[in-house]
């Protein structure tokens, strides 16, 4: 329990205004109403994040261990980290426990071209933006892993290049490459339905 | 479109919102509100159990190991401080038994009675030895008079006659008077030195030689005699000094 945290869920400051760290503490205190602040903010990110790399029932499973996780260590957070950087380090060791379990975790360059023709469908005459969107996802589930997973952090997160570095374990330049790589795919592969 | 480098994350944001399913929202939700389970040695009410139990513990441990107080606080006497007026009446007491005499004296008696006592107790033994040599049992009859130096599992050796002899011979009356005496003459001789030597220190190089002089004590303190052929010189050792007190005599 860290006694030093502000706890002033109830008090004359509104939970929705309260950062994250201060909600995270005062439910570490034993607030149940400052979870539910902190889930409602963060569940819609966390959940594309998995939903955008794995299958549905694959997602449901990552996001509600993810979650567990944070439950089960909240005694242990400590409020000098950003909490969103420790949710979502959280989520991606949730997603590399899991393709590890699927044998799907191993050296992925990031400089390999990669066929993006994923689904087989083709250049299909329908521009509808609906239906573009859903190429464009169709295409990211098919960039190499760790490609695909800076990108998305990237867009469903306010995170710099330094803080997808520290989530991902990995360097800056590395994050920067991922994330030029995983753009260029996307572009080459949406070009064909774009004219 | 294609023109526009963030056209993509523009077409990805437009996207629907993609959320959880009620049902594992409220699964979430409902599992965030159980209490905290902290293993059995974290939780406070153990915690607090074992804290006090170890409190127990080491209260009684000190109580039990503690040394008693006594010891503690009394300095060992060879540690006792001593201020310099106790130890100037000390030497003033010891001065003034030297040139009376009385410490000779004392020391005298102390050396007879221990020589006394030695010869009562070698007596004993005398007469005690014949008898455990017969019984074959000496180290059982006088346990406390006669440690066994040898250690538990070594065994003593037989006795011999020949060392029976031989021990009977050293227990013998007149052995024992001429140790005895030997050891008398030795102790007054003993006496003799370190009296010379004290005197030395208070007044300085006695007269004479150790085979001419004489040191005896009276109630005028300590005096020296040295005889050389019928020459018969005394001195006192007087503030310090020897002083020639021949015509005195």
């Amino acid at each position: 329990m860290r006694k030093g945290a502000p706890a002033t869920v109830g008090a004359p400051t509104e939970p929705d205004t309260q950062s994250d760290e201060a909600l995270m503490s005062a439910y570490a205190d034993g607030d149940a109403s400052a979870f539910d602040v902190l889930y409602e903010r963060h569940k819609g990110p966390l959940y594309r994040y998995f939903t955008r790399q794995l299958s549905e029932s694959e997602a449901n499973d990552c996001f509600q261990i993810l979650w567990e996780k944070l439950i089960g260590n909240r005694d242990r957070y400590r409020p000098d980290s950003a909490f969103k950087s420790y949710l979502f380090t959280i989520a991606h060791n949730v997603l590399m426990d899991h393709f590890r379990k699927l044998g799907r975790i191993g050296p992925e360059s990031d400089t390999e071209p990669d066929d993006l023709s994923h689904d087989g469908t083709g250049p299909a005459a329908d521009h509808e933006r609906g239906e573009l969107i859903g190429k464009l996802h169709g295409l990211i589930r098919s960039l190499p892993n760790n490609q695909r997973e800076a990108w998305l952090l990237r867009q469903e997160t306010t995170f710099s290049t330094a803080d997808i570095a520290r989530v991902t374990g990995t360097s800056e330049e590395g994050v920067k490459s991922r994330l030029r790589y995983a753009r260029e795919k996307l572009k080459q592969g949406m070009a064909r339905y774009v004219g | 479109m294609s023109d526009d480098p963030d056209w993509i994350d523009e077409l990805y944001a437009e996207g629907p919102e993609a959320l959880p399913p009620a049902a594992l929202d409220e699964k979430i939700r409902a599992a965030a509100r159980q209490p905290v389970r902290h293993p059995w040695y974290r939780s406070p009410g153990r915690l607090t159990a074992l804290a006090t139990a170890a409190s127990l513990v080491i209260a009684v441990s000190v109580i039990y190991f503690e040394p008693d107080q006594s010891t503690l606080e009394a300095p060992a006497p060879e540690l006792e401080p001593q201020t310099s007026q106790s130890r100037d009446r000390e030497a003033e007491v010891q001065f003034d038994a030297l040139s009376s005499g009385r410490l000779e004296e004392k020391m005298v008696g102390a050396a007879k009675s221990e020589t006394a006592e030695q010869k009562s107790t070698l007596a004993r033994k005398i007469s005690n030895e014949p008898a455990d040599l017969a019984a074959g049992a000496a180290p059982a009859a006088a346990p406390a008079a006669r440690p066994v130096p040898t250690a538990p599992d070594q065994q003593p050796e037989p006795m011999t006659s020949h060392s029976l002899r031989a021990m009977e011979q050293d227990l013998s009356e007149d052995r024992i008077d001429e140790a005895l005496t030997t050891d008398l003459s030795d102790q007054a001789t003993l006496l003799e030195k370190e009296t010379a030597a004290e005197l030395a220190q208070l007044c300085g190089t006695l007269p004479g030689t150790a085979e001419t002089r004489e040191i005896q004590s009276d109630e005028a303190g300590w005096l020296v005699t040295v005889t050389v052929g019928e020459d018969i010189r005394t001195w006192r050792c007087i503030d310090g000094a020897w002083i020639e007190t021949t015509s005195e005599q």
